[in-house]
């Protein structure tokens, strides 16, 4: 009785419409909750190339600093119901809206710009002025290294795509002009410093494409290219070209760009390993490990194919080549875009200790003193230099 | 905790439903109210207590007032009661604006205090106040059921960003109210009108927004579009926010009133403020602009009445200056509409109206979302040309944003929504259409919150 005056309740008072979509919120809701609650769970976003939230524990203190609270929120969105192709048709409609970038975040600090499509498929950094101290801090911090050291230092700042490509941006796209941190870093140079001005080499102009689609590092040719102007600024000749030979491991890298535009259209890049043609011991020290290659081909069958090259970041390597042109020995302080160009310099440094200073906690002048160095350069991206801060981890001594 | 989330869609929402209806009507508003104190204590564990000290104490006090009600004590108490209540509001929210333009004034170095500003302290104070008030009045009786009363204050669909609900207009319901199938649809229905609102058009055009602001130095082109892409992020914000509200409340039976009348198409600014944030501007005129003798007074004792109220109204919105600038910006515009404006405007065809009051609007805006006054000051020069006329960022945002900009100011008018209403009444194929576009918006908007799109939060400095 009861339910017949709810059916009739509902045919002459509630409007159908209403009910029909109120009816689909509650059935959506209702599919979401027992998608959370039962159906197998992920670890890990290939596509995204990030560790997926984990149930969250409920403990005093996790609710006391609301970390509890965050993780749940998390747990929700990253185990989501057809995660993937809601993630997917939201790139689709904001294309369709007519944008021709995606997830920028100008409430974050240092703010995010998000990714750009360019055209010819390409995707690039959105590049932002600086509102933070992070690069002038990072600057000087390197300068002051330098100065520190006293031995030879060569400053490789390395521009990003939409830099170089500039043409291949969407029509009238902002992009900060990176010569401003060019300039700034030329202008702080000690006098034992060299500052390597890529601009010109790694642009479009040259006919060449030095960058990948889908990811923001440069490509191998462009790392050589880096490679050729930091070792022609050391005084040594680098090795030629012809003397590696390129071999395509992947043609389905998609990058790093990629995650933050998911969109199944897009097509991959292809990813060449320099191979050098004549005969070399080159080993790499990762901790107390040792591997007799500078390649880890592990990464091909993954997502993140960019850390074939020596594994990723890592805060010590040391890569040592008794073949090599000179018994010189470099300290290489970096982010990941050196992780590309190392292979070519093996060819001319009997060792190369590198130092990911974000990962780094030692005191780095003890390290050059323990080890012999003598040489120094640093590799960064330039926006890397805007965003991280790596001069803290300079400070020591 | 915000309403446009994946965590209060899918599990929040759900769960305090399906107990708010499994249990007794006798508990129910214990439900409420322990659901909407978690609600709080989601994004405010600490603060939950201050809330709950003022809900407390404005318990007790309700019950004084009405007892001492017309005796020589009750307007102490309800002084007291009212200076507790800004007192908090006032150490929490402006006690950092005050030293800090103490300090600029006088050169002295005094220590800012670092408080973080409970969210919502600005909507439950004047909640608060309003029904010791209203008990001193006379026009409501004291509650006697703490646990009434903390569900009046701490319900989680009006508790963070309104709308502000008088204890008057909720009274009745807290004991009487019935949970229908027809509210709950509605409620359904407006909750998904309000997170479309949210997610697909204000969060969109906060990117623009921001953009503008964040590069600086804007040309004309740029100023305008970030002026109006502010203009309208705000509004589908806030109103979409309002939406939500009143549809979940509808959805546990309560009906709590409208927030926004389609603002942006008033012909004057007094129009605009009976259109915007109606339950903010009735609060004043009720408890602030009357009682200081509204408009049945000399001339300019009611412009001073105006004055007051609009800087207030200003201060409102957040501790900083700019805030205040804004409020005594319309104070100025309405008192010139009382004073003589309006009759002028009168002799103008309706188009001019309009663009006055929507152009007003806009460079309002600009005032509100800069927090610096000279910065805004900039932009609102760049706007009239003091400027290049277009730079990169104005062509590109005018190209990638012109459909977005173009939706937004259709669906800020009634246009929409009489379209969609003629369809919703033209027939069963209308219907249809009606449904399946909503069931693609909801579609389109789940797929934002999964991408984890920008989603700000405007209201953390209310």
């Amino acid at each position: 009785m009861k339910f017949y005056r709810i059916i009739t309740n509902l045919k002459e008072k509630c409007n159908a419409e209403n009910a029909f979509v109120t009816f689909v919120l509650f059935l959506t809701i209702l599919t979401g909750i027992l998608y959370l609650l039962f159906a197998p769970k992920i670890d890990f976003s290939e596509e995204e190339n990030r560790v997926l939230e984990s149930p969250p524990e409920l403990t005093a203190a996790s609710v006391a600093d609301g970390s509890f609270m965050k993780s749940i929120e998390n747990y929700v969105g990253d185990h989501f119901m057809f995660r993937r192709n809601f993630v997917e048709m939201n790139t689709r409609v904001q294309l369709l809206m007519g944008k021709r970038d995606l997830g920028s975040n100008y409430g974050r600090t240092p703010a995010e710009g998000g990714v750009y499509f360019g055209s010819g498929g390409h995707l690039y950094e959105v590049l932002l002025p600086n509102h933070t101290d992070i690069f002038a801090r990072n600057a000087a911090a390197i300068q002051t290294f330098a100065k520190k050291t006293a031995l030879p230092f060569y400053f490789v700042p390395v521009p990003s795509g939409a830099q170089e490509q500039g043409d291949r941006l969407p029509y009238s796209a902002p992009s900060h002009d990176q010569h401003e941190e060019l300039n700034a870093i030329k202008a702080g140079a000690g006098a034992n410093t060299t500052v390597v001005d890529l601009f010109d080499t790694l642009s479009d102009r040259t006919g060449n494409d030095y960058y990948y689609k889908t990811d923001h590092h440069w490509n191998t040719f462009g790392a050589f290219e880096g490679y050729k102007a930091l070792v022609t600024a050391m005084g040594m000749q680098p090795t030629p070209k012809d003397d590696f030979s390129f071999e395509k491991v992947s043609d389905s890298f998609l990058g790093t760009l990629y995650s933050k535009a998911i969109c199944s259209s897009q097509e991959p890049d292809a990813l060449y390993l320099p191979l050098y043609k004549k005969q070399a011991v080159v080993t790499q020290q990762t901790g107390k490990r040792t591997r007799g290659n500078l390649y880890w081909k592990e990464y091909l069958t993954k997502k993140d194919k960019y850390s074939v090259f020596l594994g990723g970041n890592h805060s010590v390597d040391v890569v040592k080549n008794p073949n090599a042109s000179t018994k010189k020995k470099l300290l290489l302080i970096k982010d990941s875009y050196a992780n590309s160009l190392i292979p070519f310099l093996t060819t001319n440094f009997s060792e190369i200790h590198i130092i990911d200073l974000r990962y780094y906690n030692q005191d780095i002048y003890k390290y050059i003193q323990q080890n012999g160095i003598t040489e120094t350069a640093a590799v960064y991206s330039i926006k890397q230099l805007c965003e991280v801060s790596v001069a803290n981890k300079l400070s020591a001594r | 905790m915000i309403f446009s989330s994946l965590f209060f869609v899918f599990v929040f929402l759900p769960v305090v439903l399906a107990v708010y209806f499994l249990v007794p009507r006798k508990f129910k508003n214990l439900c409420l109210f322990l659901f909407s104190l978690l609600f709080y204590a989601w994004g405010e564990p600490v603060y939950v207590f201050l809330m709950l000290f003022t809900t407390g104490f404005d318990y007790i006090m309700g019950h004084f007032i009405e007892k001492y009600r017309n005796t020589p004590y009750s307007r102490p108490l309800l002084i007291f009661s009212i200076c507790v209540n800004l007192g908090l509001l006032g150490f929490f929210k402006y006690s950092g604006l005050l030293v800090q333009t103490v300090n600029s004034l006088s050169g002295l170095a005094l220590a800012v205090p670092e408080v973080a500003l409970p969210i919502g302290i600005s909507f439950y104070t004047f909640e608060s106040l309003s029904y010791n008030i209203d008990i001193y009045r006379g026009e409501a009786p004291a509650q006697r059921n703490i646990i009434d009363f903390g569900t009046y204050i701490a319900f989680f669909p009006h508790l963070v960003a309104g709308p502000i609900v008088r204890y008057e207009y909720l009274a009745d319901q807290l004991q009487n109210r019935q949970e229908t199938l027809e509210k709950f649809t509605a409620g359904g229905k407006r909750f998904l009108v309000g997170l479309f609102k949210k997610i697909l058009l204000a969060n969109n055009l906060a990117i623009l927004a921001d953009k503008v602001q964040y590069m600086g130095n804007p040309s004309t082109l740029s100023a305008w579009l970030g002026a109006l892409a502010f203009t309208f992020q705000i509004y589908f914000d806030f109103s979409g926010y309002s939406d939500m509200a009143i549809g979940l409340a509808g959805m546990f039976g309560f009906q709590i009133p409208e927030n926004f009348n389609y603002p942006y198409i008033s012909h004057s600014v007094s129009e605009f403020w009976r259109r915007w944030h109606i339950t903010l501007g009735s609060w004043f005129r009720e408890y602030v602009y009357i009682p200081l003798g509204g408009n049945r007074c000399s001339r300019l004792k009611n412009v001073r009445n105006l004055a007051i109220v609009w800087v207030l109204t200003g201060i409102w919105h957040g501790a900083s200056w700019n805030f205040a600038f804004w409020g005594a910006y319309y104070g100025l515009l309405i008192i010139c509409e009382k004073l003589f404006l309006q009759k002028w405007l009168d002799r103008i065809p309706r188009f001019f109206q309009w663009l006055y009051s929507f152009l007003a609007a806009v460079i309002g805006w600009v005032f509100f979302s800069y927090l610096d006054i000279r910065k805004a000051f900039g932009v609102v020069c760049a706007m009239f040309g003091f400027a290049p006329g277009a730079d990169s960022l104005g062509v590109y945002s005018l190209i990638t944003c012109a459909p977005l900009l173009i939706v937004a100011a259709l669906c800020s008018s009634t246009l929409v929504k009489t379209l969609a209403d003629k369809l919703r009444k033209s027939g069963t194929a209308g219907k249809i259409v009606w449904s399946a576009g909503f069931v693609c918006l909801l579609l389109i908007s789940l797929s934002f919150l999964v991408g984890n799109a920008y989603n700000p939060f405007l209201y953390f400095r209310f």
